[in-house]
Order: C-alpha cells, then structure tokens, then sequence
C-alpha cells in the first residue's frame, strides 16, 4: 500500500472524539454508523492530519531529512487554511463568508490533538497550533504558532486581498468541492488524458457524450447538444464531482461525505465500479461515510465482482462509557458479516 | 447486542425463523458460523480473537450462546456425545475467560444423541414419526435424522411448531440473552 495512505489514527481530542484509536486501513474505505456518531469528524480529522503531513512532505528536504529549511510561518499559514476549509463544510457556509468574518473577529476552533501513521501529530491548544513529526530529529522542535497572531503571518499579505476570496488549494472533501472547484479541475483534466477517461464514464452510464466548460458554465453534450448541468439531476452532478475529484488527484487521500447522496439505488454499483477502479489507477486511498443499507450492499457486491481485497468496511459504535469506537472490517470480515445477515450500521 | 455461535448454515435458518416467531431482536444478534464443531472447540480459532475484540476493545457484546450439535457418542473423536459436548464446552468457557454471560445449548433428540436435524425431528408428533419410522424400517437400510430431515421436511419448509416443549430450553436461553 502507498506510503501516503493513512494507514492508522490516533485522536487525543477532537469533537466528539476522545482517546481514540484506530487501525488497518485500506485504500477504499467505507464508514458506517448511527446518525452523529462522528463519521464526518473522523473523516476532517483524517483530512486535516493527511493534508498538513502531505504539506509538511510537499517541502523537497524532505526525504534527504537536511535540517530545517522549511518555512514555518508558510506551514502554519497552510494548516489553517485547512482549519477553516474544514468549517467551512462543517457549517456550510462559503469560505469566503468565513474569511470576512475572520477580518473582524479570528474564528474560533476548540482544541484537538490527532495523530497519523505514527509519524505525524497536529495539535490545537488554546488557539496555539503545535504540529510534530516523530523521528525526523534533524528538523528539530517545532515551532507553534498562536492563531490570535495569524494576522502577523509573513504570508498573510501575499495571500490576503481584502473583499478576494482567498485560494483554497485543497480539494479533496467532496462537499467542499464547490462549482467553481469542479470548473477549474475540469479546466485542468482538459489538459491531460484524463478529461477522455472522464468523458468515457460519462458516456457509459448517462450516455453523456461530453463534459465541458462553456461560458464558464458546466455543460454536458447529449444526442450532439450541449445543456447545463442545472439541467440535470442531482445524482449526475454528484457522480460528477465524485469522477472529477478522482481523475484530479493522484497518491493521496480523498474524502466522499454521504457518498450515495442524490444517486438512484440502481446507479450505486457504477458508482462503486468508478471509485474502485479510478482510486486503483490513480493510486487515491478514499474515505467515504454513508447511512444506507443499499449503498453498503452495493460495496460490497462490487468489490467482490472486481476481487477488490484493498477494501476496509468501518462500523461505528459506543462503548459503554459513551467514547466512540471504530470496528475496522477488512474484507474476509466484511464478507462474511455481509453473507451471514449481521447488521453493520454501528451499535 | 449478544453473539450466538453454530456449528452451520442449518442452525442459522432455524434460529432466525425462532427469532421471528418469539420476536426476539435480529438486529441485535451478531451470528458466528464456526462451520463445524470441531471450530467452536478450538480457541484458537480467528473468531474468538474477533469476538475478544467485540467484547473488550469495541465493548459491543454483552452476552453469548454457544449451540453445537450432541452428535453420537459412539463416534471416536472424543467430543462427540451430549456429555462430552458439555463437558468440553464447560473446559472452552473457562479457557476463553470472557468477562461476560456465556450459555451454551446442545442439540440432540429425545435420547440426547444426534444433532440439529434429530431435535427438529422431535417435535413432529406422533403420527409423523411414526409414519418416519415406518419409511426407516421398510428401506432397510440406516438412514441419518439430517437425511430425513432434508429429504422430508426441508424442501418443503415443513413449518415447524416453535412452541412445542422441545423448544422450551432454547427458547428460555434465546430470550434471556436479552436481559440485562
């Protein structure tokens, strides 16, 4: 499995989580569980550490381990464009809404502190951001950095224009991914041969023969016409963003909150054939959370149509002190709670 | 939730159909197939580590009934035979050393010998069984209760009466699994 992947997690503190471990995950992964049981904090727990540790990575020392030319203020700057990413899916608001409010007052986040792959642990203190990687020692203590001085950031001009929204470069929380998202990464694909492989899919399963961005509005050609993507069903905007935020990255994790959400029980197995076999071939590990039953049959019949062992089923439940835990199925497990009928939607 | 472990597919037909019909919480139930007896005996076996996880780690089982088979003591291996299927499964409860309610239910016919199928043939009533033990003697040859059974009453789902005695231990066993 890819060195990027996570692989395990480790979450002192973050929402609902407490004291929580978990390992043996695969490249897709499938969460399952009680309404508010934390499926979607899991998964921007997982997002913030997998992309802070891929920044902290992005940096080209990295691997030669060479002391510590990283820029600091450039890391925390980055992490908490993360932080706000993630508040941004979790209130539902746009991100540019946020970083107004943040001109007159910083948001607020409460503490965490979360742990990947036993290598990489981010912490939140009382507005102090304290990330560490275990066993690079060259790189030395880190640096925190107090959110109240984020302001004081020597990027914070370079990437702040008042009333401009800001860049977010991060896309890969499905929900996050709004239409102005979608547009550019299509814009991007259009320049590698991933945009054929994209309109391939298409054809196949909506008989849409073509996507594209024309006067700067998605548009898709059906029986040689071109019409807005307003004109279609929520299920194809959705199997849209999910094709698109797959053939957009490559090595790394993605995250698909409520992934069935607007599509037709019966396009659920395409959409498993998608992820599956996009994810393989982009190298993607997929996280993706879901509250039916139909969605979690459809995993997985396909996965053992496609013999796809890099799978993980996750259940989550609460022990008796109320903390969550997380029963990760691989696929023998999986299969036979699947074939023997025993309910896996949490406890 | 509590975990019920069998020996096969056939126990998990039956207790599903008592489940419906004393209304007992499915959702609640998390089924193990051994698949054999032998299985169950072995705690080694890589459900007992599942199962270990379940109830310390995830803290998701309260309770659990192990079901095997009485089988004919006549059988060489040594844990075949209603006395010592219990004796051994008094041995793997203690080995096993789960911090929770373990029960167990051997399945056998009115002379404890046999299996699953021998304890469902033991709730036809007279007339049916005699019309069984009629068919036995005139084929001459020994036939085994799984044999009767599938040939005569499983094709046809033959619905069986849950509330006969025969079921009352199990049923008793089944229901207090959902006390707490």
């Amino acid at each position: 499995m890819n060195n990027n992947f996570i692989k395990n997690i480790n979450i002192n503190q973050y929402k609902c989580f407490k004291n929580f471990e978990s390992n043996g995950f695969k490249r897709i992964n499938l969460i399952s569980g009680k309404n508010n049981i934390g499926k979607t904090a899991f998964m921007e727990a997982c997002y913030l550490l997998s992309n802070s540790f891929n920044i902290f990575k992005s940096n080209p020392n990295y691997k030669i381990n060479t002391g510590s030319p990283l820029d600091r203020n450039w890391f925390h700057f980055e992490i908490m464009k993360l932080l706000i990413s993630i508040k941004q899916n979790r209130d539902n608001t746009n991100f540019l809404l946020e970083w107004l409010l943040e001109e007159f007052e910083l948001v607020t986040f409460n503490s965490f502190s979360i742990e990947i792959n036993k290598k990489f642990r981010l912490a939140l203190d009382n507005n102090t951001l304290m990330p560490e990687h275990f066993g690079t020692q060259a790189w030395g203590s880190w640096d925190s950095s107090n959110l109240a001085k984020f302001r004081e950031n020597t990027n914070y001009n370079k990437v702040y224009k008042k009333n401009h929204k800001p860049q977010l470069d991060n896309y890969t929380f499905s929900s996050i991914c709004n239409i102005d998202n979608i547009k550019d990464m299509i814009d991007e694909l259009k320049l590698n041969e991933k945009y054929n492989s994209l309109n391939k899919y298409l054809i196949e399963i909506f008989n849409i023969e073509q996507i594209d961005i024309i006067k700067n509005k998605i548009m898709l050609k059906q029986n040689n016409k071109f019409k807005g993507l307003s004109e279609f069903g929520d299920g194809i905007k959705h199997f849209i963003n999910i094709l698109v935020i797959l053939f957009s990255h490559k090595d790394t994790t993605v995250y698909l909150d409520e992934i069935e959400n607007g599509i037709h029980f019966a396009n659920l197995d395409s959409l498993w054939r998608i992820v599956l076999n996009i994810s393989k071939e982009q190298n993607v590990q997929v996280f993706a959370t879901t509250h039916s039953k139909e969605c979690i049959e459809s995993y997985y019949r396909v996965s053992k149509q496609l013999n796809e062992k890099e799978i993980t089923f996750i259940e989550f439940g609460k022990d008796k002190k109320n903390n969550i835990k997380a029963n990760v199925m691989d696929f023998d497990q999986f299969n036979r709670n699947i074939v023997i009928g025993n309910g896996v939607r949490g406890w | 939730m509590v975990a019920i472990l069998f020996e096969g597919k056939s126990d998990e037909k039956i207790l599903n159909q008592i489940c419906d019909t004393y209304s007992l919480p499915k959702e609640e139930i998390k089924y193990f197939n051994f698949e054999g007896k032998d299985n169950i005996f072995n705690i080694a076996h890589a459900y007992y580590n599942e199962i270990e996880n379940d109830i310390n780690n995830l803290q998701k089982i309260d309770k659990i009934l192990i079901i095997v088979d009485a089988d004919n003591d006549n059988d060489l291996n040594p844990n075949r035979g209603f006395e010592p299927s219990k004796n051994k499964l008094k041995e793997i409860i203690i080995d096993l050393n789960f911090n929770i309610p373990i029960d167990y239910y051997i399945m056998c016919d009115k002379n404890r010998n046999g299996n699953l199928e021998s304890f469902l043939l033991s709730v036809l009533d007279n007339e049916q069984q005699e019309c069984i033990q009629n068919f036995k003697n005139c084929y001459k040859y020994q036939l085994s209760d799984k044999w009767t059974y599938n040939s005569f009453y499983k094709q046809m789902n033959h619905p069986f009466d849950f509330n006969h005695q025969n079921f009352k231990i199990l049923k008793e066993k089944l229901i207090n699994l959902f006390i707490k």
